[in-house]
């Protein structure tokens, strides 16, 4: 009979389940698990903050689809962690995130370092657990895996007393890893009902999101759209579903969305929701949003129907078993009056970001990289300005390329999660597109990424500022802005260089184009700095509160700054 | 739970819901974050653990119209292995109530 320490159960419970690599901090409370963890086939990178640690892994987990593994001690490791098991939660990323407790006896005394860790994840993780006994172990880190992939993925927050960790245990043998349940597929009774409403339909529309992007097949997603003679709209989560070129695919919609695809939404009369969640930041206003539409909404989390939209036909599923299942049952007809007017929306209504062609404004230098580095690359983002400009022109012609806190929105992603997409995919480029904000918020990692020597490209959009909300200052709160400009500005090169990257300065190049494919085609990481100016906005916007068809556009815009 | 006016229940009214637990304790911090999260009143919640950790919560909540999906909700925690909706007066709950007196 085998007999092991917690800690070794843990850490040969992750090596069981094919985890080669897990990211943390250690501190008093985690250092068994350490020890544990460097005794099996597992890297441990060690990353310079727990929030760092957190987006690292979901990084990996984004481009891998299967859980990842953080580690955080307790106490102030566990909180740093908070943030990253949010996010991870908002858009429904499979992570095991184990954290470090003080000793049982000591649960309750506001010991050093002690914190309500299970308390504190309830509300932001799929599921958690305190785990009071060594044996339980056996039972819990499977199902921890389990839980973090099946049905909508998501954090899993496992929170260890240290001495549990040290604690001997005697047991028959090592359980079997945990493994998703299979996916879910809707009653015949409810996909037959959504078929008809489908087949009735004479301008239909297919909303996709971030379910369809992870699991339905595009080409699925094509023959359907083809089937009901429909466009294809993304969520930013969806983004990389179909490429931009294809002919079904309308853009992405919502606050920064392309016009066409905002427009569209007001005159269908189906939508088919795949994967989405009818996001405030999609919809806009909600009792607007498709306001003579039939809704069927295909989600494999039956706590979405009906949540934020009542639904006609809930299809309780997996996306991509859901069409495959529908598709059949939807007879293919032609509607050429709804044909007629996307084509006429998109013929009156394009997507025309300024700049394209000048590599030193932020829209051109996003296609001139993303030129340079082919469609194969990762991006990253984080959160802003940056993010919608990545979002709009990013040529992605797949699903899984384009990384972004979507859900919770979180500054300081962007770095992190392209280091855990260069590990988790070696050799292929990464991009990460931040801005000086959000780089700060987790600049620290820079030190880990210099440390891993990792192909990721930093593309640092430097205005000075909190761009998306100086822009919603300007827009919204009477061109006052409090709080959004920073006085000092560091010198980004100059700190890259201090991390140990090698940097650039496109203000000071001769030749901006050039120096940035020498910079794109050298080994190992880079930080690319662009000025732009904080009074660059970006369009459309969808005013809070408003519908998705009354955006503010360039064109007639009076700047409110 | 004090809430404020403009949070009161559009209709007014009682809906009980009776869970079976895998771990009953566990289950009254998750069942009671998801309701705080969503904004549910919560009337009373009667925790009935049984031999081995399972056993059931009896929840008592305003009926604002969205009890179905809280339902639903519920049945997906993990620590839930079913949800019901039950008939009021439940003696469990009218009891801590102060409705009737206990079965």
């Amino acid at each position: 009979m085998p007999q092991a320490t917690g800690a070794r159960i843990i850490a040969h419970c992750l090596a069981r389940q094919g985890i080669t690599t897990v990211t943390g901090i250690p501190g008093g409370a985690n250092l068994p698990l350490f020890d544990a963890l460097a005794a099996e086939p597992i890297r441990i990178i060690l990353a310079r903050h727990e929030q760092g640690a957190g987006f690292i892994s979901q990084g990996m987990a984004r481009v891998t689809g299967r859980p990842q593994v953080c580690v955080a001690t307790s106490g102030p490791g566990a909180m740093n962690l908070l943030t990253a098991i949010a996010d991870a939660k908002a858009d429904s990323v499979p992570l095991v995130c184990l954290t470090g407790q003080v000793a049982r006896g000591l649960i309750g005394t506001d010991a050093f370092q002690e914190v309500d860790v299970y308390g504190l994840t309830i509300p932001i993780a799929k599921h958690n657990y305190l785990v009071r006994r060594a044996a339980d172990l056996l039972r819990v880190i499977p199902e921890a895996f389990r839980i973090a992939a099946s049905g909508r993925p998501g954090p899993v927050v496992v929170d260890l007393p240290r001495d549990v960790q040290t604690e001997e245990v005697l047991f028959e043998a090592w359980p079997e890893p945990g493994r998703p349940d299979l996916p879910a597929a809707p009653e015949p009774a409810e996909l037959t009902k959504a078929a008809a409403l489908l087949a009735r339909a004479e301008r239909p529309l297919l909303y996709c999101g971030g379910g369809a992007a992870r699991s339905a097949d595009p080409e699925a997603v094509a023959a359907l759209a083809d089937a009901l003679d429909a466009p294809v709209l993304t969520t930013l989560m969806g983004l990389g579903l179909l490429p931009p070129d294809h002919p079904r695919n309308l853009g992405m919609l919502g606050m920064h969305g392309a016009p066409a695809a905002n427009i569209a939404l007001a005159s269908c009369d189906l939508l088919l929701a795949v994967g989405a969640r009818f996001d405030d930041r999609a919809t806009g206003d909600a009792k607007r949003f498709c306001p003579d539409a039939a809704v069927v909404h295909i989600d494999i989390d039956p706590t979405e129907h009906h949540k934020n939209r009542r639904a006609r036909v809930a299809l309780a599923g997996d996306a991509g078993r859901t069409l495959e299942a529908l598709l059949p049952l939807v007879p293919a007809r032609p509607r050429p009056d709804w044909a007629a007017h996307i084509a006429g929306l998109r013929r009156d209504h394009p997507s025309t970001p300024p700049g394209l062609d000048d590599v030193k404004s932020p829209y051109g230098i996003l296609t001139a990289i993303a030129a340079a580095v082919g469609p194969e690359a990762i991006v990253t983002t984080d959160v802003g300005q940056g993010q919608m400009r990545a979002a709009q022109v990013w040529p992605c012609r797949r699903p899984g390329r384009f990384l972004t806190s979507g859900g919770l929105g979180t500054m300081g992603f962007g770095l992190p999660a392209a280091i855990g997409a260069a590990l988790a995919e070696p050799g292929t480029p990464v991009v990460s597109v931040v801005g000086d904000g959000g780089l700060l918020m987790n600049v620290q990692e820079l030190a880990t990424l210099a440390e891993l020597d990792l192909p990721v490209k930093v593309l640092v959009l430097d205005n000075g500022c909190l761009g998306l909300v100086r822009q919603q200052q300007a827009f919204f709160c009477g061109g006052r802005f409090p709080g959004s400009t920073f006085d000092a500005r560091p010198d980004f090169p100059a700190l890259a260089e201090a991390f140990g990257l090698a940097a650039l300065d496109l203000e000071h190049a001769r030749d901006p184009r050039d120096a940035l494919q020498t910079a794109l085609a050298a080994p190992g990481p880079t930080l690319i700095r662009l000025v732009v100016d904080p009074d660059a906005y970006v369009y459309p916007m969808v005013p809070p509160g408003a519908a998705n068809n009354e955006m503010i556009l360039e064109e007639n815009h009076v700047h409110a700054a | 739970m004090s809430m404020p006016p403009d949070a009161m229940p559009a209709r007014p009214g009682r809906a009980v819901l009776e869970l079976a637990t895998r771990d009953a304790l566990a289950a009254v911090r998750h069942v009671t974050a998801l309701l705080v999260r969503r904004a549910y009143p919560l009337l009373a919640l009667a925790c009935l653990p049984a031999a081995g950790g399972s056993g059931r919560l009896v929840v008592a909540v305003a009926d604002d119209g969205r009890v179905p999906r809280l339902a639903v909700e519920l049945a997906h925690l993990p620590e839930v292995s079913s949800a019901r909706l039950e008939e009021w007066p439940l003696p469990d709950l009218a009891a801590l109530l102060g409705e009737v007196p206990a079965a």
